[in-house]
């Protein structure tokens, strides 16, 4: 266990983490499963990410720049099979008794024709946990859809309901990927917490357009309550008002203010040196300010104008007003507070070149923040440790394998 | 009966609005026993946001309130009295997990900081959900679902295209980032509970909501310190895929490869324009990018979103329709996994909430009770697990501390 910790982390002497113990097989690809993994392995857990050229062809790919998809696997270990070939599905089945969970992100269906579905997986590791995931989950008529990010949060009501009122829908990328690649986090810890009691593993199927539905899921009783479907509604919140970005000092610069209560106006016409909006009948209550709302914001888009946007926070921070910067990159890699929590943790890429990559959701004790003792792994770098450390097979037929293109 | 994930784990539950409740209810969901604490009198301010049935507010119908506190219990307690605190401190004797959404420096105050719980109880969670986490300058700065989203990056992204005139956007349904943090407290609470297991003593859970959704579009933040590239919503230009019209509205296909492209064309059984062979490659394609938007919508504008992704997922082109929250609440694929669960709230009336998006074979989530009436367990717990006696418990009501 401490060794898989140290190899883990690479740091002795820190606080032990969760998962430190945990074997799981990767089989994802892209970018939901991937950081799911990429997830699994911040707490801990020893990842074998099991390959092919899959990698190497997606990260040449036109649009994917090799250090994004890359900063996926720090942490991981990396071995190649060539899942096509029957005796490489049979190394893949040499390696799950050893593991406590295996997660991929085929299609429905895909993983059963090759031989390691659930039923084949229990029968190797009788509590081994195997998470499923796709776009529309294992069941159902739309079970075969194809998908990537933008398509997940279409179906599921998130691209309909972000964006202005007079403006088309909203397609998000990116982030939509690792916020599915999350929601297969949560089941796996759960089931982890079951076997560790009870001793029994589980098959979990995951659907990616459930997973955004739920994070939008109060929106789904309005058409039940109120006979109405909702639509898009820019930065406009149902009670707040101030509650928008406004425009600073400089180009495309802005500033998220929200103002909640009669305690906060009242400060934020203060601390904006305009008391007299406090006493303004047209912003004496939440009502009025709700009802006079493109007034309100064009006054406040007038003072936000003749200041920066670090300059606007502070000032309203320092009343007990909400107001922080619409951040860009740059800003957020400059930042004291981003600094000071060091959240951007600095790795190597495989030809040794600096890079950072984003921290985890959570600090827990022990949590890493610096990753550059240990590079991302190469497409095969941890071959010998997984056919010849971990499955005892003999030099020469790891030789014959690779010669043979099975270990690929 | 099934068993549960989360059996005989109870969880004190000191948050409001989103973030730290949608932590709370996906624990209670896998099985946790959550006693959510709220203020006496005024409850959580979700219970003022809306939807309300036939747009009457009501502090028991908040569609938001009811969404994010099913399967929990409630109680009202009054934390800043010292009495209040005293109960306090019972319950959290009892407890496995304290989920807490305080700034820090108040937290502190009110003795809901992980040294003061601890040295209650030292095998307690203490999971703590706030805007900026638990260290740094801005720990104790205020920031709503609004702020916190573009504290994370996430809102200067948004919406892709020419919209540099206009503000960032927040993400759709006003509580994007708070979900996430949920999610995510999640995540590390349950980490927390297995290292327990084994180290048998608790932990500081740390999130920060800014944090989580730099974490979340961290892919996209990080091209700045890794390449010199600032990324603004102008870089996200809709290109195939993209969000398209058709005749009811839009819908969404994405064309990465060309395999993809190849089921298009099938899917429109091989039209001419498309059937150019300027747009046979992905760099072709982009080039010619609203030509070929343009001589796609020709098509789909005659079809319905429905009729569109059907079309396009048959022949193997990812497609998806542009689903409205009236869409999704229909959509076949979400009833036939059994996603909407139907449950009955004695003020509130009989609806279908989300259920959890994952399915587990042996511990599947489960769904017992409605989400609680402001102060509905305080008998409950006070009396019957704390050894109150009814007039106690009376006595804590006059004095609104109950």
């Amino acid at each position: 266990m401490s060794d898989a910790y140290q190899q883990t982390t690479g740091q002795t002497g820190a606080a032990r983490l969760p998962l430190a113990g945990v074997r799981v097989l990767d089989l994802t690809q892209m970018g939901a499963g991937p950081y799911c993994t990429q997830l699994l392995a911040f707490l801990g857990a020893d990842v074998i990410k099991l390959e092919t050229a899959e990698r190497a062809r997606l990260l040449k790919g036109r649009s994917a720049q090799p250090w994004a998809l890359d900063q996926l696997n720090i942490y991981k270990r990396s071995a190649t099979l060539d899942l096509r070939n029957p005796e490489a599905i049979r190394l893949a089945k040499s390696i799950v008794p050893l593991c406590d969970v295996v997660v991929e992100n085929y299609r429905p269906g895909v993983l059963d024709r090759m031989g390691l579905g659930y039923g084949a997986l229990r029968r190797l590791r009788p509590d081994i946990i195997l998470a499923s995931a796709s776009a529309c989950g294992a069941q159902g008529p739309y079970r075969h859809f194809g998908g990537f990010a933008p398509i997940f949060s279409a179906l599921a009501g998130l691209s309909h309901l972000t964006g202005y009122e007079d403006g088309p829908p909203t397609e998000m990328r990116m982030s939509i990927d690792l916020r599915v690649g999350t929601a297969c986090t949560f089941p796996i810890m759960a089931a982890l917490r079951h076997r560790q009691r009870t001793g029994e593993g589980q098959f979990i199927d995951i659907s990616f357009v459930d997973a955004i539905a739920s994070l939008v899921g109060h929106v789904m009783l309005e058409p039940q309550m109120t006979g109405r479907s909702p639509s898009r509604s820019g930065n406009k919140d149902a009670v707040m008002a101030p509650h928008n970005c406004y425009p600073c000092q400089g180009t495309d610069r802005w500033v998220s203010i929200a103002v909640g209560g009669e305690q906060e106006w009242c400060a934020f016409c203060g601390a904006t040196g305009h008391p007299e909006w406090a006493t303004d009948p047209r912003f004496a209550d939440a009502y009025a300010r709700k009802h006079n709302e493109p007034l309100l914001d064009a006054l406040v888009a007038r003072w936000t104008r003749e200041r920066t946007a670090p300059e606007v926070m502070t000032t309203l921070q320092r009343a007990g007003v909400a107001a922080v910067p619409s951040f860009d990159s740059r800003d957020l890699s400059d930042d004291t507070h981003v600094r000071e929590r060091g959240f951007f943790i600095p790795y190597r890429t495989q030809e040794g070149a600096a890079r950072v990559a984003a921290g985890p959701q959570w600090r827990l004790p022990g949590t890493p923040t610096d990753a550059r003792e240990r590079a991302i792994p190469g497409m095969g770098q941890h071959n010998a440790y997984v056919f010849r450390e971990m499955l005892g097979i003999s030099e020469d037929d790891v030789e014959r394998l690779t010669n043979d293109k099975i270990i690929s | 009966m099934p068993e549960k994930a989360l059996e005989g784990v109870r969880v004190l539950e000191l948050c409001e609005m989103v973030a730290g409740p949608y932590c709370g209810r996906l624990l209670a969901d896998m099985g946790a026993d959550v006693v959510k604490i709220e203020r006496p009198g005024v409850g959580d301010p979700a219970r003022r946001y809306g939807p309300f049935p036939g747009d009457v507010p009501h502090a028991e119908k908040s569609g938001l309130f009811l969404y994010v506190n099913l399967n929990k219990r409630g109680v009202t307690l009054d934390v800043e009295t010292p009495t209040g605190r005293r109960l306090l401190t019972e319950l959290v004797r009892r407890a496995d997990v304290v989920l807490e959404d305080r700034p820090p420096r108040e937290a502190q105050r009110l003795g809901l900081d992980h040294p003061t719980l601890s040295a209650v109880n030292k095998q307690v969670i203490v999971s703590s959900v706030t805007p900026f986490g638990q260290t740094g300058p801005y720990a104790d700065f205020k920031a709503h679902a609004l702020n916190t989203f573009h504290a994370g990056g996430e809102g200067y992204f948004l919406p892709g295209g020419d919209w540099l005139d206009r503000p960032p956007l927040h993400g759709g349904g006003g509580f994007l980032g708070d979900y996430d943090s949920g999610l995510a407290a999640g995540v590390a609470t349950i980490a927390a509970l297995y290292d327990r297991a084994i180290s048998g003593h608790g932990q500081h859970v740390d999130i920060s909501r800014q944090e989580v959704l730099m974490s979340l579009n961290g892919l996209d933040l990080t091209k700045w310190q890794n390449s010199g590239k600032v990324e603004t919503r102008a870089d996200r230009v809709p290109r195939l895929g993209s969000t398209l019209r058709c005749k009811d509205g839009y819908v969404e296909i994405n064309v990465n490869f060309n395999h993809h492209w190849a089921a298009l064309v099938r899917a429109l059984d091989s039209p001419a324009w498309a059937t150019d062979e300027r747009y046979a490659y992905y760099k072709g394609r982009l080039e010619n990018d609203r030509e070929v938007r343009a001589s796609f919508e020709a098509w789909s504008m005659a079809r319905t979103k429905r009729e569109v992704m059907e079309t396009l997922q048959v022949n193997g082109c990812p497609a998806g329709a542009v689903n409205d929250p009236a869409d999704v609440l229909a959509s076949p694929q979400l009833q036939a996994r059994g996603y909407f669960v139907e449950m009955g709230h004695p003020d509130a009336g009989r609806y279908k909430y989300p259920s959890a998006p994952w399915k587990l074979s042996a511990t599947p989530a489960s769904y017992e009770r409605a989400a609680p009436r402001l102060g509905e367990h305080n008998t409950d717990v006070f009396c019957r697990e704390l050894g109150l006696t009814p007039a106690e418990l009376t006595d804590l009501r006059r004095a609104d501390i109950v």
